[in-house]
């Protein structure tokens, strides 16, 4: 069998990689070390605080207030000075604001439960987006009007998102073939027979100007509404730097509401950033987020508030959609407000 | 055994054959010489004379630049796929590494789609000819001696009872005991069977052994500068080495090559 | 002293056995133990890295669906590499015999090794619909290229003297590719099959990422993007560790049987190595 030499150097090579390893994972879990940027306690007006806020996506109107605050000079205000980071695809906001590589970054609340029940400790302090924007878009000549009418289509889904957990679980959906989600509206403008998932000022704008029918069924109907675009941080830096947090909710809040009186400027610069999104689409997009920021109960003064039942419904429907474990997390501790301008004390 | 109506005419003859590779470089030129039907005649030069390249060209391998080469009044190509069987030794074993020692007999007769009912006694009478038995017959080339592996070669290339016989260096990689054994065991193959045999070699003795005569080529472009008949009567014995006649006709042909007479 | 022949034979067997699957499982356990250990010394983040343990729980919880996706995904990289096997030689095959088809089409060739898959997914979609057949597809183009590239080059490098001997028995193209160029390729064939075989996995399940169903046909494609976005990591290795078991029993078959095949005339590589 293996020799002696042969074991031993099996191990060595084993260790090697590992200690590597090792050195990586111990720099982020423990609670010695260093914060990794200038965001210490010592809060002097004269220093400049460097922060790192990380989109869940390409930059778009739904990301809007916060460039807005960069824009309008509220954080600088502030003495903050905020790199907005754009995001993509495979944006990992809940592990880089864990890790500490960023400070903040823009998620959506089930992301927020799915992160804490593995162990993720991001809480969310901001919420611009009342109702979520989250739909499915059919083909008006489908005639289906409603999510429980969905029946032998091609639904595009990203596989393992929250509210197609529990789409799969509240609806039929008789004679559904489920494919991923393509990222786009070319397949969805082909083919009659598809549908798919989108945000309510996005997709649909993009199919209805190449000429298509689309019609938007809104995922909220169902119950299904977490919150969206919310701004997330690290309990980490919360507990050691409330007063940064509070500086940058107090900027955004102001950035959201500017942005959705007067969005001329950030639009502009959401298109520089994000040259896919044509002014016209983001122009259309604030008009369909005024709805869903402002409602009824939540006025604009009151932007960014949550509440505790949202939080509590949330989990109890990943429970059932068997997204997180029952008991693998508490809802009351992946949020705050204590950090919102309006719930100053 | 030849299909030439008149038997006093050559099996081969080659006429002022001239061979140049591309590149200019030319490896045969004025090349003449006529081989009769049965004959075991010896082809020695100096290296790159291109002793090993008319081989090749009277296998129809390749084509002279000029000059004409015919066996049987054809050109070797068309004289090949006529009825002329031809055999060729090359230098080294070239058997079929996938294929056991029965397998590479039988390769000649499956090309030519012999009737499958007389391969195996055909390889069996094959075996027994160059000393192989039937342990050996089921191995693979690649456990087989040097020896073994060109007794193989042989056998492959007698095995479709050839009219003509090319041989190129085929005894050069072996020792010289193996080599004697191999020279007598060819000498005897050739006497009972009658093919005509040309032997390209390096080694003066062995093609003194073998043949009926032998043909001095010159250095490159290469043409034949002499021919010596070799009286010695047949069968050769291994005896026959000692005899002082023997190395006389040795030194006589080493001289040649070496440019005097 | 004299063993009864059966039961020495069995002995030996089982030691070869044992010498050709012990090292890898001696290794496996280092790296889980040492894994174990790592996990258990520092508070390491369950989605970043799970406890051996929790990859063996959340395994064993799935392990119907797992199963199921296994045998799914296996289907799949299995079919595609059959099929790149066959396609690959026939291409290889017209490639030995003409210069022209072989300059014309090799760049096509080594197309389909640096296509990459992402863009041409819509494609696929749009001619061939989501499913088996796109997945197999998707398959296919990542294992293809070695074979071909691999195949033809055994094909085309005989040795002249070789390919005179036939030459001398007039035979026909035919019995040349069949009797001499394909059997002087095929420890070349071996070896890109041998790569192809990891390679037919990687693109069943890039496949079902992007050309794939769900709901009704879930492969480990499909279960590790899932267990990704729900940050669920100790799913997420359960799967990946499934994917690679898939690999390497596909890999290791292929080169059993292929060590097998030419084991008479090559020298196959042999554990009795040294360094």
């Amino acid at each position: 069998m293996m020799t002696p030499v042969t074991k031993r150097f099996f191990s060595l090579s084993l260790l090697l990689p590992l200690a590597v390893a090792l050195i990586g994972c111990s720099d982020s879990s423990t609670n010695t070390s260093p914060p990794p940027n200038d965001v210490s306690a010592a809060n002097s007006p004269a220093s400049v605080e460097k922060i790192q806020l990380q989109l869940n996506w390409f930059p778009e109107a739904e990301h809007g207030g916060f460039y807005a605050a960069d824009l309008n000079g509220h954080y600088t205000a502030a003495g903050v000075e905020v790199t907005i980071l754009p995001g993509g695809p495979n944006a990992a906001v809940i592990q880089k604001v864990d890790q500490g590589d960023v400070e903040f970054a823009v998620a959506s609340a089930d992301q927020v439960l799915t992160g804490r029940a593995g162990g993720a400790k991001v809480v969310a302090v901001f919420a611009p987006l009342q109702m979520s924007p989250r739909c499915i878009m059919v083909h008006e000549k489908s005639g289906i009007k409603s999510l429980a009418e969905l029946k032998g289509v091609t639904l595009a889904m990203s596989p393992g998102a929250a509210y197609a957990e529990f789409l799969k679980k509240k609806v039929p959906l008789t004679d559904v073939k489920i494919v991923p989600y393509p990222g786009n509206v070319t397949q969805f403008l082909l083919d009659d027979n598809y549908a798919q998932q989108g945000y309510v000022f996005s997709e649909p704008f993009d199919a209805k100007k190449e000429g298509g029918d689309p019609v938007a069924l809104m995922v909220s109907d169902l119950g299904f509404n977490p919150y969206t675009s919310i701004l997330i941080t690290s309990e980490k830096t919360i507990k050691e730097n409330p007063e940064l947090v509070r500086k940058v909710v107090a900027a955004v809040t102001k950035g959201w509401q500017e942005y959705l009186d007067q969005p001329e400027a950030t639009n502009k610069r959401l298109n520089e950033l994000n040259p896919a999104m044509g002014l016209d689409v983001l122009e259309y997009g604030v008009e369909a987020l005024k709805p869903l920021c402002v409602t009824e109960e939540i006025d604009i003064s009151k932007m960014g508030a949550m509440t505790p039942q949202r939080w509590n419904d949330l989990a109890a429907q990943l429970i059932e959609a068997e997204v997180i474990d029952s008991g693998s997390v508490k809802p009351e501790e992946a949020f705050t407000t204590e950090f919102l301008p309006t719930s100053a004390k | 055994m030849i299909a030439t109506a008149d038997s006093h005419l050559p099996l081969i003859r080659a006429a002022d054959v001239e061979k140049t590779f591309p590149g200019g470089h030319a490896v045969l030129a004025g090349l003449s010489l006529d081989i009769r039907d049965g004959e075991f005649v010896s082809l020695v030069g100096p290296s790159g004379c291109g002793k090993s390249t008319l081989l090749k060209l009277l296998a129809g391998f390749d084509d002279v630049t000029a000059g004409q080469l015919t066996i049987a009044a054809q050109t070797p190509d068309a004289a090949r796929k006529a009825f002329h069987r031809v055999g060729f030794v090359f230098q080294d074993a070239n058997l079929l590494p996938w294929r056991t020692v029965r397998g590479n007999l039988q390769l000649p007769m499956e090309l030519q789609r012999a009737p499958a009912e007389i391969r195996q006694s055909k390889i069996d009478d094959m075996l027994n000819l160059i000393g192989l038995n039937a342990v050996d017959a089921k191995k693979y080339p690649r456990m087989l001696s040097g020896g073994m592996r060109m007794r193989v070669s042989l056998g492959r290339a007698l095995i479709t009872q050839p009219q003509l016989l090319l041989l190129d260096e085929p005894f050069g990689a072996l020792d010289d005991i193996l080599r004697q054994q191999l020279n007598e065991d060819l000498s005897r193959i050739w006497q009972e069977r009658k093919w005509t045999g040309l032997f390209v070699t390096h080694n003066v003795s062995e093609a003194v052994f073998l043949s009926q005569r032998i043909l001095v080529m010159s250095a490159p472009p290469g043409k034949i500068i002499a021919e010596i008949p070799v009286p010695f009567p047949f069968p050769r014995t291994p005896e026959l080495r000692a005899e002082p006649g023997f190395a006389r006709l040795t030194g006589e042909v080493t001289a040649r090559l070496r440019g005097r007479s | 002293m004299s063993s009864s022949r059966p039961n020495a034979s069995a002995a030996k067997l089982f030691s070869r056995g044992v010498n050709w699957i012990g090292p890898p499982i001696l290794l496996f356990i280092i790296v889980v133990g040492v894994w174990f250990v790592v996990t258990h010394l520092h508070e390491i983040p369950k989605y970043l890295l799970p406890r051996p343990e929790q990859v063996f729980e959340a395994a064993w919880n799935q392990k119907g669906m797992l199963a199921g996706a296994l045998w799914l995904t296996a289907q799949e990289s299995l079919c595609g590499f059959g099929l790149s096997l066959v396609i690959g030689v026939v291409i290889a095959f017209a490639f030995s015999q003409s210069v022209f088809i072989r300059r014309s089409c090799y760049p096509y060739a080594i197309f389909l090794q640096t296509v990459p898959i992402v863009a041409i997914a819509p494609l696929i979609i749009t001619w061939f619909g989501n499913g088996f057949k796109s997945i197999l597809l998707v398959s296919i183009i990542l294992s293809l290229f070695p074979i071909i590239t691999n195949t033809t080059t055994g094909l085309i490098s005989v040795d002249a003297n070789l390919v005179n001997l036939f030459r001398l028995y007039n035979a026909s193209r035919w019995q040349i590719l069949l009797k001499l160029r394909f059997p002087h390729a095929l420890p070349y064939l071996i070896t890109g099959a041998k790569i192809s075989s990891g390679l037919s996995v990687i693109g069943a399940i890039v496949g079902e990422f992007l050309v794939g169903y769900s709901q009704t046909e879930i492969g480990l494609g499909y279960l590790i993007l899932q267990s990704s976005a729900q940050l669920k990591t100790a799913q997420l290795f359960a799967a990946v560790i499934a994917s690679a078991v898939l690999g390497i029993a596909i890999f290791g078959t292929v080169n059993a049987l292929g060590n097998r095949l030419i084991a008479n005339w090559t020298d196959t590589p042999s554990d009795n190595v040294n360094g």
